[in-house]
This record gives C-alpha cells, sequence and structure tokens, in this order.
C-alpha cells in the first residue's frame, strides 16, 4: 500500500467532540506515523545512522579537547553522546514534520481536516509519534556510546534526565517543523525544518563548554535554551544530577514545547479552509 | 547537433555543422558555467555553509590552539584554512554532478546523444562547471578568511596553490559523483552520496590535528589521502614554503581526478551502451 493511501484512522466514536476521543485518535495517528517507519525506511534509517555516524567523528576527531584547561570531562564520548543523541531527537521531529508535508502535498491531510477529527488530536498524535521515534536512535547511540567508553556517573537519574532532555527535543522539534509544513504545504521546505535544528543546536554547547568558547559565540550559547537542555542531557554524564544542573533544561523544554505548540495550532488554523 | 540542442547551448544556426570537439566541449563548458550561476541553490550553499562552519569551529575551539601537541598556529581560523575550501569544493562539485543528473532525468542527455556531438564534451563541460566553481571558492575563501586576519605564511606561491588544489579537487570528487549520476541517472542518487564523502573528509586530519587524535581513528586518518592534501595545504598556510608540500598537496587531487575522470568515462561509455 503507497504511503498516500494509508487509510486514515478512523476516529473512536466520531462526532461527539469531547476530549474523550482525542486520546484514542492521537493515538492512531501516532501509530500510523510509526507504521511508516517500515514503508518508508529510507525516510527513517538516515535518523539513526546519521547520529552514529556523528558521535564517531566527533569523538574521533576532536578527541583532544578535553586536554582543554577546565574540560568537565576526560571521556570524549561523555561529552558527545548526548549531544548525538539530542540531534537524533531533533531530527526524529524533522521527520515528522516532513512526513506532515507530504501528507499535505498528496492531500491525504485533506481527510483528516474533513472528518470528525478533533484538532488537538492532530498534534498530539504526531507528538506521541516523535517521541516514540526518538527511543529508537537513543537506544541505538546509547549502545554505541557506552560501546565505545561512555560511562554514566550519575547513576539511573542520569539516563532519566538524557530522556526528559531527549524526547523534550524530539516533540518540541515534531511541533515546530509541523507549523513549518502547515505553512509551506511542502516538502521541500524540508532544508528550512533541518536547518533549524543545525543552528539551533550548534549554536549552543554543542562542541565545547561556554567557558572554552571565544568571542560571539560565548555570548549566543549564553542566551541559547538549547544549552540549558544539553546541561540536562549531559548531566548524568559530567557527575552527579542535581537540580541546580537540571532546572534550566526542564524549563527551557518546557516553554519551548509550549511554543510549538501555540506556533502548530496557528498554523493547523491555516490550513482549514 | 539538433537545433533545440544549439540553441540551449547558445550556438547559432551556422554552428551546426562541423564543430571541432573542442569547440563542443568549450560549448557545453561555457552551458554548465551558465547553468550554475543560474542555479543559486548550488553555489550558495557550497560558499555560505563552509564560512559559516569556520566561523562557528574557530569560535568554539579558539582556544585547542593552544592544547599541547597541537601545531604552532596564529589561530584556529588558520587552522581550518584548508579544510573550509575541501568542505566548500565537496558541496559545489555535488551540486554540479546533480545538474548532470539533472540532465539525464529532464531527457536533455538524450537529446545531446542523438546529436552528432563529441561523448566526451558531455562529460568535460560538467567538470569543467565544477573546476571554475573551485577556482571561485579558492578566490572568495583568501579573500574572506585574510579579511578576518588569516594569512597564508607560503605568500604568493601559497595562495596560488589554493586554487589549483580547489581545481583539482572539484574535477576529482565532480568526476566521482558524475560517475554516480550516469549510473543512477538520479539527483536523489547523487545527493544520497554526500554523506560517503562526508565521511571521508571528517574521517581525515582536515578539523582537527592527527597530532591529538587517538587509537584507531589516528590510524584511518593518517592512510587517508585527504589527511596527506590537508596536511600540505596547511603546512603552506601556517609555516611557510615548502615544495615537498606544495607537491604534495597538488598530487592528492590530481590522481583523484584522474581515477575519478576514468571511472566517470566509463560510466558513461555503459550509459551510452545502455541507451543505444
Amino acid at each position: 500500500m503507497s504511503v498516500a493511501a494509508t487509510p486514515a484512522p478512523a476516529p473512536a466514536r466520531a462526532n461527539l467532540g469531547g476530549q474523550a476521543q482525542t486520546l484514542p485518535v492521537a493515538l492512531e495517528i501516532a501509530r500510523r506515523s510509526l507504521i511508516l517507519i517500515t514503508r518508508l525506511p529510507s525516510a527513517f534509517i538516515p535518523s539513526i545512522v546519521f547520529p552514529i555516524f556523528l558521535i564517531v567523528a566527533f569523538s574521533g576527531a576532536f578527541n583532544g579537547i578535553v586536554e582543554l584547561p577546565g574540560f568537565p570531562t576526560d571521556r570524549i564520548l561523555n561529552w558527545f553522546m548526548p549531544l548525538s543523541i539530542l540531534q537524533a531527537s531533533a531530527f526524529a521531529g524533522v521527520g515528522i514534520g516532513v512526513g506532515t508535508a507530504r501528507d499535505i502535498e498528496t492531500g491525504f491531510y485533506d481527510r483528516f481536516l474533513t472528518s470528525p477529527t478533533s484538532r488537538s488530536a492532530l498534534l498530539l498524535g504526531p507528538a506521541i509519534a516523535a517521541f516514540a521515534r526518538s527511543l529508537l536512535p537513543f537506544v541505538a547511540v546509547l549502545i554505541v556510546g557506552v560501546a565505545g567508553g561512555a560511562r554514566l556517573t550519575g547513576g539511573p537519574l542520569g539516563l532519566v534526565a538524557l530522556l526528559v532532555a531527549a524526547s523534550g527535543t524530539a516533540v518540541t522539534f515534531a511541533l515546530w517543523c509541523m507549523g513549518i509544513a502547515f505553512r509551506t504545504r511542502s516538502q521541500r521546505a524540508a532544508p528550512i525544518m533541518q536547518i533549524g535544528v543545525f543552528f539551533t543546536i550548534f549554536l549552543a554547547t554543542a562542541q565545547v563548554p561556554i567557558a572554552s568558547m571565544t568571542g560571539w559565540l560565548q555570548d549566543v550559547a549564553r542566551v541559547n535554551p538549547m544549552t540549558a537542555v544539553l546541561r540536562l542531557a549531559r548531566s548524568g554524564f559530567l557527575g552527579e544530577v542535581t537540580w541546580e544542573e537540571c532546572w534550566g533544561g526542564l524549563l527551557a523544554i518546557t516553554v519551548a514545547m509550549a511554543l510549538s505548540a501555540w506556533w502548530a495550532a496557528r498554523g493547523l488554523r491555516k490550513l482549514i479552509p | 547537433m539538433t537545433l533545440q540542442t544549439s540553441a540551449a547551448l547558445g550556438l547559432g544556426h551556422e554552428h551546426e555543422r562541423a564543430l571541432h570537439p573542442a569547440a563542443q566541449a568549450r560549448a557545453l563548458s561555457g552551458r554548465a558555467v551558465r547553468g550554475l550561476f543560474r542555479a543559486p541553490q548550488v553555489w550558495i550553499p557550497s560558499l555560505v555553509f563552509p564560512l559559516f562552519f569556520a566561523a562557528l569551529s574557530t569560535a568554539a575551539l579558539g582556544r585547542a590552539v593552544e592544547v599541547p601537541g597541537f601545531p604552532a598556529a596564529d589561530s584556529f581560523l588558520d587552522f581550518l584554512f584548508p579544510a573550509t575550501l575541501t568542505q566548500a569544493v565537496l558541496f559545489g562539485s555535488l551540486g554540479a554532478a546533480s545538474e548532470l543528473a539533472h540532465d539525464i532525468e529532464s531527457g536533455f542527455f538524450d537529446r545531446l546523444i542523438a546529436s552528432p556531438v563529441a561523448r566526451s564534451a558531455i562529460l568535460v563541460g560538467r567538470l569543467a562547471g565544477a573546476a571554475v566553481l573551485g577556482a571561485i571558492q579558492a578566490v572568495v575563501f583568501v579573500v574572506v578568511f585574510s579579511a578576518f586576519g588569516a594569512e597564508v605564511k607560503a605568500g604568493v606561491g601559497g595562495m596560488l596553490v589554493l586554487p589549483v588544489v580547489a581545481v583539482l579537487l572539484a574535477i576529482g570528487l565532480g568526476a566521482v559523483a558524475s560517475a554516480l549520476a550516469l549510473r543512477s541517472g538520479s539527483v536523489e542518487a547523487v545527493q544520497s552520496a554526500f554523506p560517503l564523502i562526508f565521511i571521508s573528509i571528517f574521517a581525515s586530519a582536515a578539523f582537527f590535528p592527527r597530532e591529538l587524535m587517538r587509537g584507531w581513528f589516528h590510524a584511518v586518518a593518517t592512510y587517508n589521502p585527504i589527511t596527506w592534501m590537508i596536511e600540505g595545504l596547511r603546512h603552506l598556510v601556517l609555516v611557510g614554503w615548502h615544495t615537498r608540500d606544495a607537491a604534495t598537496a597538488i598530487a592528492v587531487p590530481a590522481v583523484i581526478s584522474v581515477l575519478g575522470t576514468a571511472l566517470a568515462l566509463r560510466s558513461l561509455r555503459k550509459r551510452l551502451a545502455s541507451t543505444s
């Protein structure tokens, strides 16, 4: 069955209009999005392969930066593994955005809009799918990282912090990219979504801590919320997990998710004739 | 040459008969270069992204020059100059090869081979487009890097080596990507080669010195010919003129362009055989 011909999830108890139907429909939309992983693997495989390449290339090429004065770890993988996982999560979100644009282009999304589906389910479903899609690269990169020498210094709580940061990043970027898809209605907007990820992540503490930076990047990274999210993600790999290390990231994720949801909801409203 | 094809190449009716293969190659090269400038989506990213990455890496890794074992360099920007040029040529070459794949997808390639044009001129034209872009990139980067304080210690000689290397590398990488374009006939397939070539550059000493790498990555970078080319260029930028470094920097892309062109010609013959 073609991607476009994948049946739209039947709204459970259509037209009731109550909150009760939102979650089941959202789960069906998420399930459809996950089924597409097996139907269109070429669109999903890079989101696993590229972060693995990134962790290998960065930790191999930039191994020497652990010698920088004040660098917080002597294990380069402890620094770059959380970065790779967050990037993979962001690209899981981009995948959702591109998928939405594809559905709009093929006319499939019109079927959602003409069905008595809760509008919030159209946002919640892809957000759930983004979370689920981010779990695969999360596990894959974690296995490669730990096999390569990354060590969890903050115990199981560190893993929870990394998971929260990763899933929050995936959902935020999914909603953000859906907002772009709703406005552009074209898969050709994919580079805009990808560039957004690249700039947000690399204009933060992706490569080195703020103290090791020089010039303009130090100022940009300091105000970039992704710096706080990276701190949360790395908290279990650079020492003990403390509230001081985590609260900024949790706040950044909460605010970014809320803003992205608002951006996506406004875009969806514009899409409705 | 058919009328439509002649028009696409910017030739008048008087040129339709008895064009020498060199003139055909020149006409196709002109078309490729004009096409390149009419497609900003090809050349703008090849200039902007490497420059942004250089600015980002210099700000992020600027203090790395103080790490023991880092080659003596005035700044990380100086250190990064050869890598930025290599990265830019990679972007540009893939863009040029994508245009060849687009010619195949759009049917223009079939019109060319239906005309009495020399087969090699088709390839020469596309590689000329990549070479011109490579030369422009080298000149732009010398100007921009100099404006931000970078200095080529080897002087004018070193500055002349940079565009020579860029042109040879553009031909080499462009030929390899063109071979893929001719085999697949698909723009998407050419673009999918990007990670492979990107990996070959990343698994070298392009972005960080080999002296600070460890284990298997150090071994891979040591035997990667891109490292030999980059280190030759880097010595010209950071230290000064040394004939052996200049020769190494030129020899590596020269060999890549010879092998790449042979591969592309082979792919061209296969495509012609399959379409005849």
